[in-house]
């Protein structure tokens, strides 16, 4: 079983505002792309379930024209706000990494 | 948080050069590309592409991105003949930093993505055709910051098993909130408040998850503040952490001299003022240059 950190061309994490952060997977090739779509395997359930979220929590976008998908989860806390670690957003990908895609 | 508006106003009054302060990204671009004729659907989403040049260009750099816009339409390309735009490079560009790549929200509408086509007209110039502008009513993005207190942060690593072993216990008392009851009365009275947070952070740290705790490297900043900068409440919230880390009791521990190895002397670091986002609000408003008067100047 293949894992995101393996097939993907990039995973990766930023701020869409101070309360909100976004989550992009981008594939390589239109190959890659179609087997992942055809798998099915990145939805809007099992993305938000690697952060302890719920579906309905979720902006969540299959994006073809940059082989890409993309989630937007509220952040628990707002960027910069007391206890927030990680000011631009930029290092919550890596629940990601791990996800198992049946390809 | 303006729109194109104060721009086009300035532009077509004859500004040479323009001054703005917080504005949607794309909104100068899209108000120089309406300034010369460009509807509203290609003249925001060229704004969007321009406003990070070649983050739309392979091997993504920082370099200049040329457009080139007509009524329905945009081609672009880089400056640089070492880079070059794909339609996949374009994109890109529309995943960065916002919740979605086919919808966007701006002062005045809506911008539709979701029937463009990318076509690359050369091997490395490409062609996006089929955005769509949707007029809604006007509407100004407010923000909003406040103090949230004063600021001091502490390095400290560990080496005793016997506390890495009891991370997750240990964790929740390095996280605990003091002084809440003083913190919320605080807030409404103005008076000092004091509170201690720390974050737990590690190689593999997640945001707002807890900790496991089997590695040595675990790093433990902690932050102190309080509401007034001059109040032995603030010195003491910051002061507190390294106390409390080094010298805190728990089960099995046999090394009673020090919890943790400070790198640094003295252990905790002043940062002064903090602030917080208290505020993300959309207000409507018929005027989309009242909040934000514009002066000119000859130089």
């Amino acid at each position: 079983m293949v894992k995101i950190k393996d097939v993907a061309k990039a995973c990766k994490s930023k701020n869409a505002s101070p309360f909100e952060l976004t989550l992009d997977i981008m594939f390589e090739d239109e190959e890659t792309f179609a087997r992942v779509r055809a798998a099915r395997c990145i939805t809007p359930e099992r993305v938000p379930a690697c952060y302890r979220i719920q579906p309905q929590d979720v902006l969540f976008t299959e994006y073809p024209p940059a082989l890409a998908y993309k989630a937007t989860i509220m952040r628990r806390i707002p960027s910069g706000a007391v206890g927030d670690t990680d000011i631009y957003g930029a290092q919550q990908h890596a629940p990601l990494l791990e996800l198992e895609l049946p390809i | 948080m303006m729109g194109r508006q104060p721009y086009l106003e300035a532009l077509d009054a004859g500004a040479q050069v323009i001054l703005g302060g917080r504005g949607t990204d794309p909104a100068p671009w899209a108000a120089l590309a309406m300034h010369h004729g460009v509807p509203p659907a290609p003249a925001w989403y060229v704004g969007k592409l321009l406003e990070c040049a070649c983050n739309a260009a392979t091997p993504k750099k920082h370099d200049c991105l040329v457009a080139a816009i007509g009524q329905d339409y945009i081609e672009v390309e880089p400056a640089n003949p070492e880079l070059r735009c794909t339609p996949l490079s374009v994109s890109v560009q529309a995943l960065h930093e916002n919740a979605s790549p086919i919808t966007r929200y701006e002062p005045g509408g809506v911008l539709h993505m979701q029937d463009c086509e990318l076509r690359a007209v050369s091997d490395r110039r490409v062609r996006i055709t089929g955005m769509v502008w949707e007029p809604q009513p006007y509407t100004i993005k407010l923000e909003a910051a406040e103090l949230a207190g004063y600021s001091a942060i502490t390095f400290a690593g560990t080496r005793d098993p016997g506390l890495i072993g009891r991370w997750t216990a240990s964790s929740s008392w390095c996280m605990r909130r003091r002084s809440r009851r003083s913190r919320r009365s605080g807030h409404r009275t103005g008076e000092p408040r004091s509170y201690c947070a720390s974050a737990a952070e590690r190689r593999d740290g997640r945001m707002g998850a807890g900790a496991r705790g089997d590695d040595a490297r675990n790093r433990h900043p902690g932050r102190g503040g309080g509401r007034d900068p001059g109040n032995r409440q603030c010195r003491a919230g910051a002061d507190a952490r390294p106390v409390t880390l080094l010298h805190t009791d728990f089960p099995g521990r046999l090394c009673r001299e020090g919890n943790v190895a400070f790198p640094f002397s003295p252990s905790d670091i002043e940062r002064g003022p903090v602030y917080q986002f208290t505020m993300q609000h959309v207000m409507e408003t018929d005027d989309p240059l009242g909040m934000f008067p514009i002066t000119y100047e000859t130089v």
